[in-house]
């Protein structure tokens, strides 16, 4: 297939400037109607705060909280022991272990742009992410503790209560601590990967294998379907055939719809090449194992999203498929020095 | 001593008034198929020993009938009923007469969804211990019924069954209680709770743990009807009775720091203080009421603790264990 590539490319980024479009215009409305303050809203726009204002202090709380384990019972695990910054906020591994040594039910996620998100959890059951805090400190298999407890704990550290004051003109409470972690996660924003300096007209950002799986991507097996909007996902829930039976009932497990059974989030792609192991049990160790399943139209189950349908790739393609989805890993934001604390 | 009221009707407190602001009380008498509810006795349902551990359910969405057919709602108003306590305030509401109420098991979905940070404090959607939710929106536990059934014939309960039944889809409606003739500045409604009600042709030796909303729960959201697990007790015309034994019991979901429900034969507020061994006080707090869960809301190290409950007329000890 013969494509100019810059005619090609030129329409990926009106595509794409669209759906961004689209998606600013509904967080808007969306604050708009809720009250709520756009600034509480992440972007792919990096945040900036002065030094004095409430807003630094929250996100100062938020962010040693989250390096913190004594949100968790026996101190040993924090947000951070799932959630590494430079394998994008994952952990590299299957399903992620827990205080005692505890395995999660599920792979962690990506905090790639989760700022973004409206849904959380893999089932995308929880719609806020202040409340998505909560959730790690009451599993068992995670923190095993309790909310009241962690306030106690938090309060009893003087730069916490003092960065509580001056954030919030209160000590913690249940509120403040979710807020505060919520508020440092939505500074989590990846907007700068060779594929975003390529819509800026930086067009050697990426390579011509690149270019390729990005036709491939988008013109060809039509990824985006599932895969869109400026963070290669817009939340949609669907089944992707990765079994016929499945051992978590996924969405099911709130909702009790048998529509609802092993029904997940389409995650984010952004960053994807750093997140291994992949699915929502971990169960694909590399990028070439999901594109197989995918090509392979995956397992027949009731609830599999009808996009889901087998293709045919040569080696080369999927190859190239491969590079583009690495053409969308944001260096600055495994590295970025204001994601971490100094222990 | 505290008088309960079991199975007396409507008790009318307090000069009466017209049109003004009423302190509308609700007396929950919990029972298992009408003998009084405590936790850890081995009661028996259909043929089995069941003991309960742990019986907690909230209730919203009520209104009140008065005045000629009139109906107020009360959206504000949310009560978590623990099955030792029998007391709770539904606030001030403003009638003549009070005819009825009604009310829904388990907790609104605007109210659902809002999470455990919102509230005070204190307040029944505010963060409970032990948890009455699973930390996500949608995620309130309607009801949580803890304990132990006898799958082996023996008599003694020995294998565990719990419901926490979460959501939306489990809200069920209680109504049926009209026809009061109500009324003075503060006006108390009696109603009965039958625990086992809730439990009835649920094979409990196979419930195991139910924490959502699947067919087990289901089962007890359906058992949730007038008369059969809340019901007015008026019709029945039982004497009451009066509680003279304290009753005191560990939960121990947390075991690193468990919630010690109580009720106590008194009517006068207590003073509760927890020591460890050496009788070193770890934890105290002054005018409480004489039933309710008080949360070890400390971290102590492994060993047996103390509590005690004292007033002018009692002075009443439970030991305790906690394990990190």
């Amino acid at each position: 297939m013969r494509v100019c590539i810059f005619e090609q490319t030129e329409r990926v980024k009106a595509a794409v400037y669209f759906g961004f479009f689209v998606l600013t215009a509904v967080l808007f409305m969306r604050c708009a109607n809720t009250g709520m303050a756009i600034s509480e809203n992440a972007s792919n726009t990096v945040p900036s705060f002065s030094e004095d204002s409430t807003e630094f202090y929250r996100v100062q709380l938020g962010k040693h909280l989250f390096y913190d384990p004594i949100l968790s019972r026996d101190s040993t695990v924090s947000c951070a022991s799932c959630h590494k910054q430079e394998l994008a906020f994952t952990d590299g591994l299957p399903k992620s272990i827990g205080i005692r040594d505890r395995m999660v039910t599920r792979n962690s996620p990506t905090l790639t742009n989760v700022g973004n998100r409206t849904k959380f959890l893999l089932d995308g059951v929880n719609p806020s992410l202040e409340a998505q805090v909560g959730v790690p400190i009451q599993e068992h298999n995670e923190f095993d503790f309790h909310i009241l407890l962690v306030i106690d704990r938090v309060n009893k550290v003087p730069k916490y209560a003092e960065w509580a004051k001056k954030g919030y003109g209160s000590e913690i409470t249940d509120w403040v601590l979710k807020n505060s972690i919520a508020s440092f996660e939505r500074t989590l924003i990846s907007d700068n990967s060779p594929y975003d300096k390529f819509l800026n007209g930086n067009y050697a950002a990426l390579d011509n294998g690149q270019k390729k799986g990005m036709e491939l991507f988008f013109e060809k097996l039509h990824c985006a379907q599932c895969h869109s909007g400026p963070d290669f996902t817009e939340e949609r829930l669907t089944n992707n055939g990765l079994y016929e039976v499945y051992a978590d009932s996924g969405r099911m497990r709130l909702t009790e719809k048998e529509m609802d059974r092993a029904i997940f989030k389409v995650p984010t792609l952004r960053n994807i090449a750093v997140t291994a192991p992949y699915m929502h049990d971990g169960s694909m160790e590399t990028l070439e194992e999901v594109i197989k399943h995918y090509e392979s139209g995956g397992h027949s189950h009731p609830g599999k999203g009808e996009e889901i349908v087998p293709f045919e790739l040569t080696n080369e393609e999927r190859q190239n498929l491969i590079r583009f989805l690495e053409a969308l890993t944001d260096e600055d934001f495994l590295t970025n020095p204001d994601y971490r604390i100094e222990l | 001593m505290k008088t309960k009221h079991l199975l007396v009707g409507l008790l009318i407190a307090g000069a009466s008034t017209v049109s003004a602001q009423n302190t509308l009380e609700l007396n929950l008498n919990h029972q298992f198929d009408g003998a009084a509810f405590q936790y850890g006795t081995v009661y028996q349902l259909e043929g089995r020993a069941v003991r309960l551990d742990r019986v907690q359910y909230y209730l919203s969405g009520f209104e009140i009938t008065h005045d000629g057919g009139q109906t107020t709602t009360m959206p504000d108003t949310y009560v978590l009923g623990s099955a030792n306590i029998t007391n709770y305030s539904l606030g001030q509401e403003t009638f003549t007469t009070l005819e009825g109420i009604s009310f829904d098991l388990g907790v609104d979905a605007a109210r659902n969804g809002m999470g455990t940070s919102n509230w005070p404090s204190g307040h029944p959607l505010a963060a409970q211990s032990p948890s009455m939710d699973w930390g996500w929106p949608s995620g309130y536990f309607f009801w949580t019924i803890e304990g132990m059934v006898d799958d082996t014939g023996d008599g003694t309960p020995n294998k565990m069954f719990q419901f926490h039944g979460i959501g939306d889809h489990l809200l069920r409606d209680v109504n049926g209680f009209t026809g009061w003739t109500l009324s003075g500045s503060t006006v108390t409604i009696d109603l009965n709770v039958n625990i086992a009600g809730w439990l009835k042709a649920i094979d409990l030796e196979s419930v195991g743990f139910s924490h959502d909303g699947g067919n087990n729960n289901v089962a007890v959201a359906e058992n949730t009807n007038p008369n059969y697990v809340f019901f007015d007790p008026a019709s029945l015309g039982i004497e009451e009775e009066a509680q003279n034994e304290h009753f005191i019991h560990a939960d121990y979901t947390m075991a690193y720091a468990p919630t010690i429900y109580y009720d106590l034969a008194t009517g006068e507020n207590v003073d509760i203080r927890v020591m460890d061994m050496s009788g070193s006080v770890v934890l105290e707090t002054q005018d409480q009421s004489p039933e309710g869960n008080y949360f070890v809301r400390k971290e102590l190290p492994d060993g047996t603790y103390l509590i005690s409950f004292t007033n002018g007329n009692i002075s009443e000890q439970f030991r305790f264990v906690v394990k990190n």
